[in-house]
């Protein structure tokens, strides 16, 4: 045998060896738990505690510097986040937050309890001085200041927990993210959550998490709820830049389940297709929609290019596309 | 015994590297290549954000278009043409290139040359195939999904590697008895074959593809002609029917290929 037919068989092997090893791994261990399969999503989910229903992401820089966000600003130039916000706050969302993690956390029969973590440049003082002008006082809290607003039964906080790190929520969520951050057991290590935030950490907004979480306290209607088959997890993911790229991902209870999603969601865009007749707007977004998975899984993605954007703008809204065409 | 395995195996060695550094390689390149190429293409497009395949406005996912591939490519094509291409060519090359004196005249019995020209033609194919089903699987099937996967992935390499090794035996054969073995095995593998599937009755269990298409562990793609007519009248014979029917024609082919090559006397043309 010559040395180039022991080099083809070994690199033959190799790969089929290679191949079998690491579907071998996957399907024992679980690929995307490995670390080198995938990143603990954002630093801040280091606050976020592991029994959190949902966690959400939005990276505001992108959002607010994409194409899509300069096409709003020329179709409403009156309207902006930044008017009173900016006055009382100082923030600036253009400029002055990077990104926002969002958490549930489990709370009691009232619902969940939210949490928000923004990553920016914050005028502490300035910000301070607005709590307390509304009546907020401020707490001690395993060494961090608390800033509390209390309102009834409804109290939020927000805490400087480090530099540029805002933490802003109820307050036995935010007392919670301080626990968690000194533990260090928190969301990274559930194992159902971060496989789904593995999937969806390349978009600039998304959001994963049990799905009874959104139906439980009336987050969504019941009579929605009641012709859904039976659901475990969701993950929801956005790209926006030119345009936008959503898709919506759901893991159904069982193959049964996931088969029944399937048919219901087909039966939707099919009567909205029948619904959207002539009309361009509708039209132009069902004509996105793409439904996928096999298995358990169920996924609706909807892709809009941003030459789309003036199609699903209302024609009184968008002069400039009636100036450009020349009507 | 232990004399006709090494005498085998000395002729697989020769007959290995003989194989892989032929024209024939190129032919099995661009075939088992195209693909390859058809997946880095999906998946560029995937990494783009597009759908690379769409049926009915629903996205086709990874796992479901390497199933396709699977069909499409593989099994009806590549392994088939493969076997009828090698497996013909074992013997019939040696008598075409008037070699085979040669080989008939060393101290090795016959049957031992055709079984070491066997063993190189399975080990040459199987290792273009197989890897390049397993770079097909990793570039369609994203890693989350790879687990899932897995199993179906090794059922079907080791349904390609049994594909190689019937059609490449039953070509073998049909090498040694025939004359004119290449067009007989074109007319086999894509007259024969595909007709008998597509009838209504008995005659698709002279064929292999009835028993290694029975035991693909994905859905038969719908939606050509030949695919329908198949689906109507497609009777699937339980795996272990398919498995014992294809290691018996395997083992038949195969003997019977090494009795023709013992007894036949070739008579080359001047």
């Amino acid at each position: 045998m010559t040395r180039r037919t022991r080099l083809f068989l070994l690199i033959a092997g190799g790969v089929l060896v290679a191949g079998l090893g690491t579907g071998l791994i996957a399907s024992y261990m679980g690929l995307q738990d490995l670390p080198l399969f995938g990143s603990d999503g954002p630093a801040e989910l280091a606050y976020v505690p592991a029994d959190a229903r949902v966690v959400a992401y939005v990276d505001v820089h992108q959002v607010m510097t994409s194409e899509l966000r300069q096409k709003f600003r020329e179709l409403h130039p009156d309207a902006g986040p930044n008017g009173t916000l900016q006055e009382q706050t100082g923030i600036n969302l253009d400029t002055d937050v990077d990104h926002v993690v969002v958490g549930l956390l489990p709370g009691d029969e009232s619902g969940h309890l939210p949490l928000m973590l923004a990553r920016g440049r914050f005028n502490d003082t300035q910000i301070e001085g607005l709590i307390r002008q509304k009546g907020g006082r401020v707490e001690d809290y395993k060494g961090k200041r608390l800033l509390v607003l209390a309102d009834g039964s409804q109290s939020a906080a927000l805490t400087f927990a480090e530099p540029g790190l805002a933490i802003f929520g109820h307050v036995a969520a935010v007392r919670a993210a301080i626990d968690t951050r000194a533990a260090s057991q928190n969301v990274t290590g559930n194992r159902e959550i971060m496989a789904l935030v593995r999937d969806v950490e390349d978009s600039n907004a998304w959001a994963v998490g049990k799905f009874d979480a959104l139906t439980n306290g009336g987050r969504l209607p019941s009579n929605v709820v009641q012709q859904l088959p039976p659901i475990n997890m969701f993950a929801a993911s956005g790209h926006i830049n030119g345009g936008v790229r959503a898709t919506l991902r759901a893991e159904a209870r069982d193959d049964a389940a996931a088969q029944s999603l399937r048919e219901v969601v087909k039966g939707f865009v099919a009567l909205a297709r029948l619904q959207a007749g002539r009309n361009e707007q509708l039209t132009t977004l069902l004509n996105s929609v793409e439904l996928a998975g096999d298995g358990r899984t169920v996924a609706l993605t909807v892709t809009i290019p941003v030459g789309a954007i003036d199609l699903l703008t209302p024609h009184d809204q968008a002069p400039h596309r009636q100036a450009r065409s020349g009507f | 015994m232990r004399k006709y395995w090494a005498s085998a195996m000395r002729v697989f060695e020769l007959s290995l590297g003989e194989m892989l550094w032929s024209r024939r390689t190129i032919f099995m390149a661009l075939v088992v290549g195209a693909p390859v190429l058809l997946a880095v293409i999906a998946r560029i497009v995937a990494a783009g954000g597009v759908a690379p395949l769409r049926i009915n406005s629903v996205r086709v996912s990874g796992l479901v278009m390497f199933g396709m591939m699977m069909w499409v490519f593989f099994i009806r094509f590549i392994v088939p043409v493969l076997g009828v291409f090698y497996g013909t060519a074992l013997i019939a090359d040696e008598v075409e290139d008037k070699t085979i004196t040669y080989l008939f005249t060393r101290p090795v019995q016959r049957g031992a040359v055709l079984l070491g020209k066997y063993f190189a033609y399975l080990v040459c194919t199987a290792l273009v195939v197989l890897p390049a089903v397993t770079i097909v699987f990793f570039l369609l099937v994203p890693f989350g999904q790879v687990a899932a996967g897995f199993v179906p992935l090794v059922k079907d390499l080791g349904i390609l590697a049994l594909g190689l090794a019937c059609y490449g035996a039953l070509f073998a054969l049909v090498g040694a008895v025939l004359k004119r073995p290449l067009v007989v095995g074109l007319v086999f593998a894509f007259g024969w074959e595909q007709l008998a599937l597509l009838m209504p009755g008995y005659l698709r269990r002279f064929t292999i593809a009835h028993y290694l298409q029975a035991l693909v562990p994905h859905a038969m793609p719908a939606g050509e002609t030949t695919s329908l007519l198949q689906a109507v009248f497609r009777d699937v014979p339980s795996a272990p029917a398919s498995l014992f029917w294809l290691f018996f024609a395997l083992v038949a082919a195969l003997a019977l290929a090494v009795r023709a090559v013992e007894r036949r006397e070739y008579i080359l043309e001047q």
